[in-house]
């Protein structure tokens, strides 16, 4: 009795899909809480240093279902005519390399003689602002399918920045924002009465032997 | 007569053909599910989701300070009202990023100064930092009813943009901003071992 039930299910199943149009299953939302809409301020002290405009495409694209079942032992898929969906997302982004001077102090000066060394923390890079080019969207959808939902497509929106995110952190950015810091604040120590050959600005990271040699000696003596 | 006799002749047997097939089918289909363990099932479709290579459009170098950031949520709704589908709403949540701080590139040449044992420094006035400043890509859909364009979608953007803008930009965080720039560059001369700084706009 079992067997002909679900049977009959199975029969019912392939009529939907093969003689409607067909409604694409809604996703349930992972998270059913409301979230909290709140702006957060928080106060700073980040050097801005190189700008970058970034631009990526999603594209997303599935086939249509198909019959799969066995019948004396042998298997079989078969495809159904529904058709495929297609869709292409545009996406450009803005992201920025930069300094942070939230923990800058006393500890990151060093004089020596008249000649005085600065030590900046690392420059890190950051996602400011992602734009999706919404008129540029193209979608190609089969007739017995139905269009993109907004919650599938605000979803490839999505993957599209954490791609870029991903990307982002492979980038070689910081050779050039060291140099962009250095011409930043080299002319406002000189204003302070330095001149080039008594500045010297070095970062935390990637410090050689020789010059933290060189900063021990000049704190023990 | 001959008419009517005619389609009794030739649609009755066509009936009876047509019910004793489809009787044979169900008795096959029953059959073969008892003897021959016939098993069906639809799917899932295969999806393929793929990102494109990252392209640098520009690379612009900056003297831009950052002082102050306020991480912003948005409830945007739009509804319309459709004569075939009935009402139809969309309501999205928008994220971003309001940025406010000084840009170097609009200060005067002689900015910072040495007056006596004291460093003078003048500063731009603080400003928005980006034109945009909404994350649109980490957009989520919290409810959707119908069916929506691209253009509608543009159109919601702006009204995030705008609904950001009136939350964030206010001249209490431009004073707030402001009051940041000021502590954050007494702390940076003071670190250089500059005692006395005045800091002002």
């Amino acid at each position: 009795m079992k067997k002909i039930l679900s049977c009959l299910a199975a029969l019912a199943v392939l009529a939907s899909i093969s003689f409607s149009c067909g409604h694409e299953e809604a996703e349930t939302p992972s998270d059913d809480t409301i979230p909290k809409l709140v702006a957060q301020i928080q106060q700073c002290a980040r050097l801005d240093l190189t700008q970058y405009k970034i631009h990526v495409i999603t594209k997303y694209e599935d086939d249509g279902s198909q019959l799969a079942g066995s019948i004396m032992g042998l298997d079989f898929k078969l495809k159904l005519p529904t058709g495929s969906r297609k869709i292409a997302i545009p996406i450009d982004a803005t992201v920025h390399a930069f300094i942070d001077f939230s923990d800058f102090s006393d500890e990151n000066i060093i004089y020596h003689g008249d000649k005085i060394i600065i030590t900046l923390p690392d420059p890190q890079i950051e996602l400011l602002n992602t734009k999706v080019d919404n008129k540029g969207i193209t979608t190609g959808v089969s007739f017995f399918r139905s269009n993109f939902s907004d919650e599938e497509i605000t979803r490839f929106q999505r993957l599209g920045r954490d791609s870029i995110e991903r990307q982002v952190r492979n980038m070689d950015f910081t050779e050039r924002a060291r140099k962009q810091a250095a011409h930043t604040l080299i002319p406002i120590i000189k204003q302070l009465g330095f001149t080039d050959d008594q500045i010297e600005i070095k970062f935390s990271k990637n410090v050689s032997n020789d010059t933290l040699r060189f900063l021990y000696e000049i704190e023990n003596q | 007569m001959i008419y009517k006799s005619y389609n009794q002749n030739v649609i009755r047997p066509l009936v009876y053909l047509t019910v004793a097939v489809l009787a044979t089918v169900a008795g096959l289909l029953i059959y073969s599910i008892f003897k021959f363990n016939f098993k069906v099932k639809t799917e899932p479709r295969q999806e393929q989701v793929q990102v494109t290579p990252m392209q640098i459009k520009s690379v612009k170098d900056t003297r831009i300070w950052e002082f102050l950031t306020v991480n912003d949520e948005e409830l945007v709704t739009t509804s319309k009202k459709n004569l075939l589908t009935g009402n139809s709403h969309l309501t999205r949540i928008y994220y971003g990023k309001v940025r406010f701080g000084i840009d170097l590139d609009k200060t005067a040449e002689d900015w910072v100064t040495m007056r006596g044992d004291t460093v003078d420094v003048k500063l731009p006035k603080v400003q928005l930092l980006d034109d945009r400043f909404v994350d649109e890509a980490r957009t989520e859909t919290f409810f959707e009813s119908g069916s929506w364009s691209n253009a509608e979608r543009e159109q919601l953007y702006v009204q995030a943009t705008r609904q950001m803008a009136k939350r964030c930009v206010t001249s209490e965080n431009v004073k707030q901003a402001s009051e940041s720039a000021v502590a954050q560059f007494e702390k940076i001369f003071q670190a250089m071992g500059f005692m006395y700084v005045d800091v002002h706009f």
